[in-house]
């Protein structure tokens, strides 16, 4: 997906989430952060993989 | 920024892409081709998304000798650091392959070392990823020294955080002694191997030509020797169930096990279908414990070894309980050596780490015969009756069918220390089976008779109706109550959350003496 594109769904979310405009937030600064070596592994090889992810009911 | 920060900064930056880097492209490639992840690829699959801190990266072998002062790496062939798993943290190490092989030298040992001793100070659970070709012989005595260090912590934090180790490539020789000091063991179907002596060495010493896989790989350790625990096909299905296996446990031993709301649904009306009143017809005892814990609960240890005693964590209604159960399924459950290992050693990390113990008992014996004889069931049978008694937690039973002789005392009879103990209706409690028992107490009459087959089974009736039934023993107390089977869900747990606030202390000493 195109850098804009991705940019522009990022700023509607922010917006629809803090309940302003589109166009009244100003993107500053952005980073790109790449898929890890596991990610990549993983999808290389169509593997499928789900963490087993618990939480705790006391907490 | 000034020029000296840009400098700085790259020359931080350049050192942690030599970090990163590891072993190199090509290396890291033949690792992922025989099937396994890297070690940092292992620690991002055992951590919560994004929690893991690498610490030490830069450690590098003062080692000379050999060329090695032109094979340096930053790490040493391991990488270290701590995470959270389930939101709570851990420490691990996770030996990496591609840098020299993984092999233990002074250096690496240090790391390792490091990170268990914040494991200690924090008290939290310690991973071991183990994936090493041994010790590194350029190094000499300090890498063995290295090991040593290990062992000694290993040893002295038994008992006070959970320690895991995970098997996904070699461990060959002295190395072998850190995991089968620690709590549990994982491995890998394919790629993982443990053994003291490698094939070559066995040859040439003995002759026998064996396999890597025939001699020390996951299949011989998860049902023959019983050095492992857990056996998955791959890396990352073996990685889940490590952190699977810690949702059980606290996170040392002052601490109680998480609590995690699931689906209780009672199935416990099912359970006279599943057991049949004819105490010779077996069935899988899974389906007993499945019916009534929480859904999905179950999680069995070492299921492939000594298979006539079941053993695992389950949850009632949220909370861990271990469970320890006779399978009639094998052996038709009776206790032998292995299982009396396997039940003692489960019994005793429980009550290291206030699990409390549930134990549904349908038992008719010790196995008898030379073999067991010879191979000293006397001792290893006294450690299952050692680390009942021993154990502290809550510790409620079911006898559910047969208990005979001294393996129902074995299996948390009410004087080894049991806090409650229920009985179905068609439980059978007593020194011996019916037909044994009227052989000896019945012999002479049996003998005198004009029809001995007759007389043998009137006395056998008359055996049955007094006592192969639960009634004697709740009589004299050794049962707290005779329990319909669709009560069971219900009366356990409530046993259970009675116990809670159990405390019971023993003598004080510095430990006590299993028959090892």
């Amino acid at each position: 997906m195109e850098t804009e594109k991705i940019l522009a769904m990022a700023v509607a979310a922010a917006a629809e989430e803090n309940g302003v405009e589109p166009k009244r937030i100003i993107v500053r600064s952005f980073r790109e952060i790449h898929k890890s070596s596991l990610e990549k592994f993983i999808a290389d090889n169509h593997i499928t993989y789900h963490k087993y992810q618990l939480e705790d009911s006391r907490a | 920024m000034d020029q000296k920060w840009k400098d700085a900064v790259e020359k931080l930056i350049q050192k942690r892409e030599t970090v990163l880097a590891a072993g190199g492209s090509e290396r890291i490639a033949k690792q992922h081709s025989s099937g396994k992840l890297t070690a940092r690829e292992r620690m991002e699959a055992l951590f919560d998304d994004g929690t893991f801190v690498e610490i030490d990266g830069m450690i590098t072998s003062r080692a000379v000798d050999f060329g090695m002062d032109k094979k340096k790496r930053p790490g040493d062939g391991v990488v270290t650091g701590y995470g959270r798993i389930h939101g709570r943290v851990a420490f691990a190490s996770s030996q990496d392959f591609t840098v020299g092989g993984g092999s233990l030298g002074e250096a690496q040992a240090m790391r390792i070392c490091r990170a268990m001793d914040k494991a200690m100070e924090m008290k939290v659970p310690f991973i071991s990823i183990n994936d090493s070709g041994g010790a590194r012989i350029e190094e000499g005595i300090d890498g063995l020294s290295g090991y040593a260090d290990i062992f000694y912590r290993n040893t002295i934090a038994s008992g006070v955080i959970p320690q895991i180790s995970v098997i996904l490539g070699p461990c060959a020789g002295g190395a072998c002694y850190s995991p089968a000091i620690t709590d549990y063991i994982f491995m890998t179907e394919k790629n993982s191997q443990m053994y003291i002596t490698g094939p070559a060495v066995v040859k040439s010493v003995t002759g026998e030509v064996i396999s890597t896989s025939d001699l020390g790989g996951a299949g011989v350790h998860s049902s023959v020797s019983g050095v492992s625990h857990f056996v998955y096909p791959d890396d990352l299905s073996c990685l889940n169930g490590v952190r699977q296996l810690l949702g059980y446990l606290p996170q040392n031993n002052e601490e109680m096990p998480m609590t995690v709301k699931g689906h209780a649904i009672d199935g416990s009306a099912a359970l006279s279908g599943i057991v049949p009143v004819d105490s010779k017809k077996p069935y899988d005892v899974r389906s007993v414990i499945n019916a009534f814990v929480d859904q999905n609960s179950f999680f069995e240890v070492q299921p492939d070894f000594a298979r006539n005693l079941v053993v695992g964590f389950a949850r009632l209604d949220g909370d861990t309980v271990g469970i320890v159960a006779n399978q009639s399924q094998v052996m038709a459950g009776s206790l032998e050596i292995n299982a009396s290992d396997k039940g003692a050693r489960f019994i005793r990390f429980c009550d290291c780490f206030n699990i409390p113990l549930l134990t549904l008992v349908d038992v008719p014996a010790f196995l008898p015969g030379s073999q067991q004889e010879h191979g000293g069931i006397i001792r290893h049978g006294a450690k299952l009756l050692f680390a009942y008694s021993e154990a502290t937690v809550p510790k409620v039973g079911l006898i559910m069918r047969k208990a005979y002789g001294g393996a129902y005392i074995a299996m948390n009879s009410k004087g080894t220390g049991a806090d409650v103990v229920y009985a179905w209706p068609i439980a059978e409690i007593a020194v011996m089976g019916a037909s044994g028992a009227v052989s000896i107490i019945g012999k002479k009459e049996i003998e005198k008779a004009d029809n001995p087959a007759e007389k043998r089974e009137e006395l056998l009736d008359a055996y049955n109706n007094k006592f192969m039934n639960p009634y004697i023993a709740a009589e004299r107390g050794y049962v707290d109550e005779v329990i319909l089977p669709e009560e069971t869900r219900e009366k356990i747990a409530a046993a259970f959350k009675m116990l809670k606030t159990k405390k019971r202390s023993l003598p004080r000493k510095k430990h006590g003496n299993i028959p090892l």
